[in-house]
């Protein structure tokens, strides 16, 4: 009997290791997008740029394209899912910054980044309030048991393939979500955002906190950047409707604080969904709002373009 | 093969500590030790967790759908993640102490094949309904102080039983239910009757297990309100089709379909031990084994906790 069940130990052990290494990638995503958060939030890095936000600036903003014009510059995306400008979150982005460094903070606004339901930081809260065995076990565990993520047999009857409507993700260390899909339906997130601004528009409070904010930190000598992230002409629409705010007078409140406000052309850019740029257009947007950084900073060179790459 | 005491002078017998270490990893490797750990284990991970994120969503705040045949299926996937996570965690343990040289009791014996609700209770928790039996109802007199006490007796188990599961009026109302099916059952004595007709015991597999699906809806719901509205999407056998058919919704179609699949196989009393020879037999056995391991680390769910760690 021992023989046997070793015999089949054996088998197994073979199976295992001839799957796990043999698969597709599309099926490694579950190990990596939890070391992806782990370390994300739990990193003791230092970083010469932190980037703040909600989702559309961990998707539509690369750290790796922006080091092509700031070179050597140690940068962090530090976006989150329905992330805010909240004071916890400015607090976090001046922790992660070396104050040895570049020091320079790059705000993401969106109309929801500057609202109370924002502001509850949830999906942050969830990846900072880990057990300190599960940080450990997502950092470093994780990677190691890529090969072995489970999948299901749906997956496995459609041979890994994703449907041309489903995203297509890559997790990259800087905090970066690559993110695009074969066929991109630019009005899917106008529907949720209907909803998203029901009794829940943009905070005075808020807003005037990321102002007083951006002021100490240019007392400091801390360089303060903001832009609003590009979506379809329809969202940008819905959202000045909807949700409160008033771009114009940010920017004016912002830059008299001190800051530096970066205008994006938002007919450059492409949303797969409406909300959220996709891969070639994040990483075009990424090189623009780093040229303009450089320029700003007095460090010039010649990337003056903005719009996708060709 | 899994003898209790034997294996304790064995250990501490051994010489070394690798001897030591060495015979006690090695006896896992028995083979009743090993298919309880090894059952057990892809009954958890593999089927109930794969089930827990269709039920999960199904009875989150806003109702997917309002079609009868959803919600039959939502409770009929809650019907086999509660049954493979709880028979799951009993097999493991079960292995563990076979492995310390403990024997305990099968706990649950395939209760969706019973053909009446009392056998329904002689297969389901066995070692809670036993001693409810033993220290609840016997105590009250059971049923030999008449006909009327038994029936009392017996409500009142049912529903001590529900509230020890949670102190709320959902898990009450789950015991009542049971208690309720269980006085008609006796009245009438369905099942003896139902089994004379030609596909009885077919029918009375049916009619169990509608009445056990019935009562899980309480169990499962967040609260009374919740359990009745479902109820009444259930019975009121509407047609509708508008079924989400979400990745979620297809995963756990496909476990509901292999755990119903499981108990129907042993409902069927089918062998098929008796399809090879002895000498293939063994080699089937051993290339099952190696492909339910690969199975459990490849196809395992989303690793919930044991359901039953809430009670």
């Amino acid at each position: 009997m021992r023989n046997r069940v070793l015999c089949a130990l054996g088998i197994a052990a073979t199976l295992i290791g001839l799957i796990g290494f043999l698969r597709p990638d599309a099926m490694r995503t579950t190990s990596r997008e939890k070391w992806f958060w782990t370390w994300k939030t739990h990193s003791r890095n230092l970083n010469d740029v932190v980037l703040v936000g909600d989702s559309r600036v961990y998707r539509g903003i690369s750290p790796e394209s922006m080091r092509k014009v700031l070179i050597g510059y140690r940068i962090l995306n530090m976006g989150y899912s329905s992330g805010s400008l909240s004071p916890l979150m400015l607090a976090e982005a001046e922790k992660r910054l070396d104050r040895s460094g570049k020091r320079i903070i790059v705000l993401g606004v969106t109309p929801y980044a500057l609202t109370p339901k924002a502001a509850k930081d949830e999906h942050y809260l969830q990846e900072k309030n880990r057990a300190a065995a599960e940080i450990i076990e997502n950092m470093y565990l994780a990677p190691l048991l890529r090969h072995f993520d489970p999948t299901t047999p749906v997956k496995l009857a459609t041979g890994f393939k994703r449907s041309p409507t489903e995203s297509k993700e890559e997790f990259y260390e800087s905090g970066w979500v690559a993110t695009w899909r074969d066929r991109p339906n630019p009005t899917e997130a106008l529907t949720s955002y209907e909803h998203a601004f029901a009794e829940n528009r943009v905070s005075t409070t808020i807003i005037d906190n990321v102002i007083l904010q951006t002021g100490k930190w240019t007392y400091d000598g801390i360089h303060v950047f903001a832009f609003r992230l590009p979506a379809t002409q329809e969202m940008i629409q819905l959202e000045n409707r909807k949700s409160g705010f008033d771009e114009k007078i940010f920017r004016e409140r912002f830059e008299k604080a001190g800051g530096s406000w970066i205008t994006v052309n938002q007919n450059y850019y492409h949303s797969y969904d409406g909300s959220h740029m996709e891969k070639d257009s994040a990483q075009s947007l990424s090189q623009f709002i780093a040229q303009a950084i450089w320029n700003a900073i007095g460090e010039y060179s010649s990337f003056p373009t903005e719009g996708p790459e060709e | 093969m899994g003898s209790s005491g034997a294996s304790i002078p064995r250990v501490a017998s051994c010489r070394t500590p690798f001897r030591l270490f060495g015979g006690v990893i090695f006896r896992c490797l028995q083979g009743v030790i090993f298919a309880c750990l090894l059952t057990g284990y892809f009954k958890k991970v593999v089927i109930a967790d794969n089930l827990a994120p269709f039920v999960n969503t199904a009875f989150a705040a806003v109702p997917a759908s309002e079609s009868s045949l959803y919600w039959w299926l939502v409770i009929g996937a809650f019907a086999f993640q509660i049954f493979f996570d709880f028979a799951g965690y009993s097999d493991i343990a079960r292995g563990l102490a076979k492995w310390m040289g403990y024997d305990f009791l099968v706990n649950f014996d395939h209760p969706y094949t019973s053909t009446s609700l009392r056998e329904f209770w002689s297969r389901w928790h066995i070692s809670l309904s036993t001693w409810f039996r033993d220290y609840v109802y016997i105590p009250l007199g059971g049923s030999k102080k008449g006909e009327v006490r038994g029936h009392i007796n017996m409500w009142l188990t049912m529903v001590i039983s529900g509230l020890w599961h949670g102190a709320a009026f959902h898990f009450l109302a789950w015991g009542a239910v049971h208690a309720l099916f269980l006085s008609v059952e006796r009245l009438s004595a369905w099942p003896e009757r139902l089994k004379r007709l030609s596909f009885g015991s077919v029918l009375s597999l049916a009619a169990v297990m509608f009445q056990v699906l019935i009562a899980w809806v309480f169990f499962r719901a967040q609260d009374l309100t919740q359990a009745l509205s479902i109820l009444r999407m259930m019975l009121e056998f509407n047609g509708r089709m508008d079924i989400p058919t979400t990745e979620t919704f297809k995963v756990g179609i496909l476990y509901l379909s292999l755990g119903l699949a499981m108990e129907l196989y042993h409902f069927s009393r089918l062998d098929v031990r008796k399809w090879f020879s002895p000498g293939v037999y063994r080699s089937v056995e051993v290339v099952s084994v190696a492909v339910l391991i690969t199975l459990s680390v490849f196809l395992r769910g989303t690793g919930m906790q044991f359901i039953y760690f809430q009670f």
